[in-house]
């Protein structure tokens, strides 16, 4: 799966999630950008994240993890 | 020699002292001598030194055997595979926990807590974990290793650092640099202008209310919990400046603690901004990884069915924020007190604020209120600074019983605090009391700039003159109205006993 089908997907879950189908995530979004992802938020959503592409993050990922960018690559790590 | 090694064992380093600075003095001088691979063999030395200077033989032995634990055990889990890389983690994990909570909750026999032990136990830990997740390998160089794990100016009081924030430092070359340097002495002599000169003052007041609360009742006792938010903040965030100064002044960067905690707006913010390398590593090392447990997962499921999405997912993590907090709270010291003050209490407001979002939202749509009204942010402001005081009630109080005793006795009625007699009983007389208000007057001035920026990076654009000046009157500030001498404990720090 490319990083181009990785984003697309991954609005999808960011829209729901939050409930928001204004969001469009890019490299750079982080918490920051997106009102309601705080840290309590943060663990529940990357379990969406993980059902969506049926994966598990590592803890290391799951506490590292800076921005969507760095998200894409994680996931696509899990892919290969 | 004998008696020499006598008196230095039972001396005991403090930030606050003339034989702290000269220590500073000599290893900042002699670090920017050292050629670039011999820089952290020297911190590696320098911490030692202050180890033992400030927690004895005892507690540089039970540093030395935590951190050597967890070093070998690193190397363990990066080298081995299965039950010995399991084994490799849990052993070092124990032994520090044992350490931290025998000698610091006392549960077994009262024996004395090794300098440090909080602090350097939730680094240790921090290394441990990181490696066994796979963030990155263990060290194998001792010198590395040991350079961080006791990083001397993180002993006292913290900050909690990560091996990879301590890393980054040596990427590049350190070179002496007149900018670090100045702007690492301003920033040690901004902590003991905190500490000296409003710390010490408020701590007098604070005592004397808490010390004897039947007699002082009503206002005096808002007013001895208010003036102990800023006593307590003005002290810890006041070794945090002079920590954080003496790392600049090595050329090293160092995670803050706080940042001006006392604007925030909500109780979840405030804990963004107060004590922050505590709530993160919490957060990291707790909170998430009890958060991806299949249970938690599952209680989060059944949640958003039962709640609906919106609210489902706010309280599915309601169970594992007050775990959270009950352990912030216990890490204080393992008192009921401190469980209640600085942790459940926190956790109970933080779920009130969701509940509460909902209406308050369309209460604000239906009044007009925009939240970025002026006033209306200098209300949350004020809210968030007593709800933060109502947790310091438990915390400062000799226990859970006394803080709820003095609750009660602020429906007394007591006015006397808003008399002459009343304000100058507290310990103060009518000098101190001004230097007190101004001094806390010039701290509100400084961090109100610091919202838009560094005051220091400000300050280092105007003229040599200007700047000589400003830290001219702030060093005669603290050696004039410094308040120095045991009588006052200058020299130890609050959070120093955690």
């Amino acid at each position: 799966m490319g990083r181009e089908e990785i984003f697309e997907r991954l609005n999808e879950v960011f829209r729901e999630y939050f409930d928001d189908d204004s969001i469009t995530v890019t490299d750079d979004t982080t918490a920051a950008d997106i009102e309601d992802w705080d840290s309590l938020e943060h663990i529940n959503l990357l379990v969406a994240i993980e059902r969506e592409f049926d994966i598990k993050f590592t803890m290391g990922e799951t506490s590292e993890m800076k921005n969507v960018g760095e998200m894409v690559t994680a996931i696509s790590e899990h892919l290969k | 020699m004998r008696t020499v090694l006598n008196l230095l064992s039972e001396y005991h380093m403090s930030l606050i002292s003339a034989e702290f600075l000269l220590f500073i003095a000599i290893v900042i001088a002699i670090f920017y001598c050292v050629p670039g691979k011999a820089k952290r063999l020297w911190i590696g030395a320098a911490n030692i030194v202050f180890l033992y200077f400030a927690g004895g033989l005892y507690g540089l032995s039970l540093w030395f055997l935590g951190a050597a634990v967890v070093y070998l055990g690193a190397m363990g889990i990066t080298k081995g595979r299965g039950f010995l890389k399991k084994l490799c983690f849990w052993v070092p994990l124990i032994i520090n926990l044992a350490i931290l909570i025998i000698t610091r909750y006392q549960y077994i026999h009262p024996v004395r807590a090794p300098f440090g032990v909080s602090f350097y136990t939730l680094i240790l830990l921090s290394y441990l974990i990181d490696v066994y997740w796979g963030k990155f390998e263990a060290v194998l160089n001792p010198v590395d290793y040991f350079s961080y794990a006791g990083f001397f100016p993180a002993m006292t009081s913290g900050p909690i650092i990560r091996y990879k924030e301590f890393e980054a430092n040596f990427k590049d070359r350190i070179r002496p640099d007149y900018k670090n340097i100045v702007f690492g002495m301003e920033r040690i002599l901004w902590g003991f202008f905190k500490k000296l000169v409003i710390s010490e003052r408020f701590a007098v007041l604070v005592n004397t209310v808490f010390g004897d609360y039947k007699t002082y009742s009503g206002a005096y006792i808002i007013f001895g919990v208010i003036c102990f938010a800023f006593q307590l903040y003005t002290d810890f965030s006041g070794c945090m400046d002079i920590v954080m100064g003496v790392s600049e002044a090595m050329g090293m960067k160092i995670p803050e603690n706080f940042a001006t905690p006392f604007f925030s707006r909500s109780e979840s913010e405030l804990w963004r901004r107060w004590h922050i390398t505590l709530g993160t590593w919490f957060k990291d090392y707790i909170m998430y990884p009890l958060q991806k447990t299949d249970l938690m997962v599952n209680f989060s499921d059944i949640c958003r069915k039962k709640f609906g999405r919106k609210t489902g997912k706010k309280v599915g993590v309601w169970p594992g924020l007050l775990i959270l907090w009950f352990l912030i709270g216990y890490w204080h010291g393992g008192l009921l007190k401190f469980v209640i003050g600085s942790g459940l209490l926190h956790a109970i407001y933080m779920i009130c604020g969701q509940i509460n979002e909902p209406w308050l939202k369309k209460v604000h749509e239906k009044l007009g209120i925009k939240p970025e009204n002026g006033w209306y942010v200098i209300l949350c402001r004020v809210r968030t600074f007593l709800l933060l005081c109502s947790g310091f009630m438990f915390f400062r109080a000799d226990s859970t019983i006394t803080a709820l005793r003095m609750y009660g006795a602020i429906f007394t009625g007591n006015m006397g605090l808003f008399s002459a007699e009343g304000i100058t009983s507290l310990g103060l007389d009518v000098p101190d009391l001004v230097v007190a208000a101004v001094s806390l007057l010039i701290l509100f001035i400084a961090e109100c700039f610091m919202q838009t920026g560094s005051v220091r990076e400000k300050l280092y654009e105007k003229n040599v003159f200007v700047r000589a000046l400003t830290w001219s009157l702030l060093a005669g500030a603290v050696m004039i109205f410094g308040m120095y001498g045991p009588a006052f404990e200058a020299g130890s720090f609050i959070y120093q006993n955690f």
